[in-house]
């Protein structure tokens, strides 16, 4: 959460009734503001919907040689 | 730009280390840095294993799931989702190089992220592994001889530091500085396995024997055997730690020219029968689970002692205070929650700690247990305070609000990803 306010940011105009409904939520949980609440929520939003995947790497994994791996380290425990 | 090394010991236990109080000499390097650096001596690992652990770690975010870990997609999410410590380091100029030999933290799960080298040893070309692939089809079988066959030849699961620790000092030495290091030590997990030369406690037969019997005992509940055989177990897990510490002294041995800052610490506990159990199979988030070393060593930090508790989801904010030429901006808070999920057994586990206040909370599909524990009288944790007189109020707050959160995430995230259908 530190780490946001670092970032250079600009105001945007929500309605109180938004607000309110958020202000809500948020009152019963960790998250630190409305902003922060709906930070969250916006950049959950653009992830999915920008479908940002960094490099899949894992793709040029053979799943079978992993599943081995895990076995091999004494316990495969789910 | 300082240089900085994180290193991280699978299944370290805070109170297994000399530092830590144990009254063995267990990690005399780590001490010594400790002594002259900055030492958590309430640390919490987010989680009670290493995939949703270091997840959290790298990332600074606790991996929020309601599903297997086994699963690569959730922490491969995850780490995408928030961005590691690595992307972020990469970002202000660092080269990032990683040298990973746990599976559940290697690029199969997305912990590549970020890394411009990421050594994870997942791939063998061993003519070995193709035979035993076609003449074996018994699977347990296949499983034990490969890990006979590994075990001698300090492979996959069982490969050692000092099988690797000259690739670790060719990459320093190649690469360009300012550098972010990873180095994950499989040294202190489960089998516990020292050279020769480092074994203190146990004999080369104890070793063998007894890796053999801890390995009858993982996956078992209420365990019952004698305490000279726990001992015994004990003995070849503090070798193996006695071990681990010296990769540190060699780490500064090698690389004391680039002056680098270290991040040293464990990724969550191991059970040694506190409560009937062996390992950390089971996930729970008792001391033993989830209290780890941390100490933070180099050129440019305060000689100092961190008496309050905190989570290692604070690890990424101090190691960019390093890297941005800054001390340690160590929070005033004295609060560190811990959290997991068995997906085997379908239970939500939530650990918060206040001062020397520990309540422990378990949803499963049998119901809810709480858990609460005075640690400054009750280190042990088997004194159960949920129905004296006392209040918590303030423990209580903290686990609703936090559990309220993971709910609040939950719904987020899965009312979201409905959109991708759309």
């Amino acid at each position: 959460m530190s780490e946001r306010d670092r970032d250079p940011s600009q105001s945007v105009a929500l309605s109180e009734d938004l607000i309110s409904r958020v202000e809500s939520r948020v009152e019963q949980t960790d998250f630190d503001s409305v902003t922060d609440y709906i930070t969250y929520v916006l950049e959950e939003v653009l992830y999915q919907v920008e479908g940002e995947e960094s490099d899949d790497s894992s793709g040029d994994v053979n799943e079978d040689e992993v599943q081995e791996r895990l076995k091999s380290l004494g316990y495969l425990n789910e | 730009m300082e240089n900085i090394i994180l290193v991280t010991f699978d299944s370290l236990r805070a109170d297994h280390t000399g530092h830590g109080g144990y009254e063995r000499n267990t990690t005399p390097t780590l001490d010594e840095m400790a002594k002259e650096g900055t030492i958590f001596e309430k640390a919490l690992s987010p989680a009670s294993r290493t995939n949703p652990s270091m997840a959290g770690i790298l990332t600074g975010e606790p991996m929020v799931f309601q599903d297997k870990v086994s699963d690569p997609g959730i922490a491969g999410k995850h780490l995408d989702r928030f961005g590691t410590i690595a992307e972020k380091l990469s970002d202000k100029g660092y080269t990032t190089g990683a040298f990973c030999p746990n599976a559940y933290a290697s690029r199969y799960y997305g912990f590549d992220s970020g890394f411009d080298y990421f050594e994870d040893f997942l791939f063998s070309n061993d003519i070995y592994q193709n035979l035993f692939s076609e003449h074996l089809s018994d699977s347990s079988l296949y499983t034990t001889i490969r890990n006979v066959r590994n075990f001698v030849r300090r492979e996959e699961a069982f490969k050692t530091w000092d099988t690797y620790i000259e690739d670790v000092e060719n990459w320093v030495r190649h690469t360009e500085e300012p550098f972010f290091l990873w180095i994950f030590s499989m040294d202190t997990h489960f089998p516990y396995l020292t050279p020769r030369t480092h074994r203190e406690w146990s004999s080369l037969f104890d070793q063998y024997y007894y890796n053999w019997r801890c390995n009858k005992l993982i996956d078992q509940f209420d365990v019952d055997i004698s305490e000279r055989e726990r001992q015994k177990i004990v003995d070849i897990y503090d070798d193996s730690i006695k071990f681990g510490d010296h990769l540190l002294k060699e780490l500064q041995s090698r690389l004391s020219e680039f002056e680098p800052t270290y991040f040293i610490h464990g990724d969550h506990g191991e059970s040694f029968d506190e409560r009937g159990l062996y390992g950390h199979f089971y996930p729970a988030l008792y001391q033993e689970n989830v209290h780890v070393p941390f100490v933070v060593s180099g050129p440019h930090v305060d000689d100092r002692t961190v008496t309050d508790p905190m989570s290692l989801l604070d690890l990424p904010s101090l190691v960019m205070n390093i890297a941005e030429g800054q001390d340690l901006d160590i929070s005033e808070s004295d609060v560190a929650i811990s959290t997991d999920f068995d997906g085997r057994n379908e239970r939500n586990l939530i650990a918060t700690r206040a001062g020397d206040k520990k309540l422990l909370l378990e949803e499963s599909p049998s119901g809810t247990s709480i858990e609460i524990y005075d640690l400054a009288v009750d280190p042990g944790e088997s004194d159960n305070l949920v129905h004296s007189d006392r209040s918590f109020k303030r423990l209580w707050s903290l686990t609703t609000s936090h559990l309220r959160t993971e709910i609040e995430r939950i719904e987020i995230e899965s009312t979201v990803s409905d959109l991708e259908d759309i």
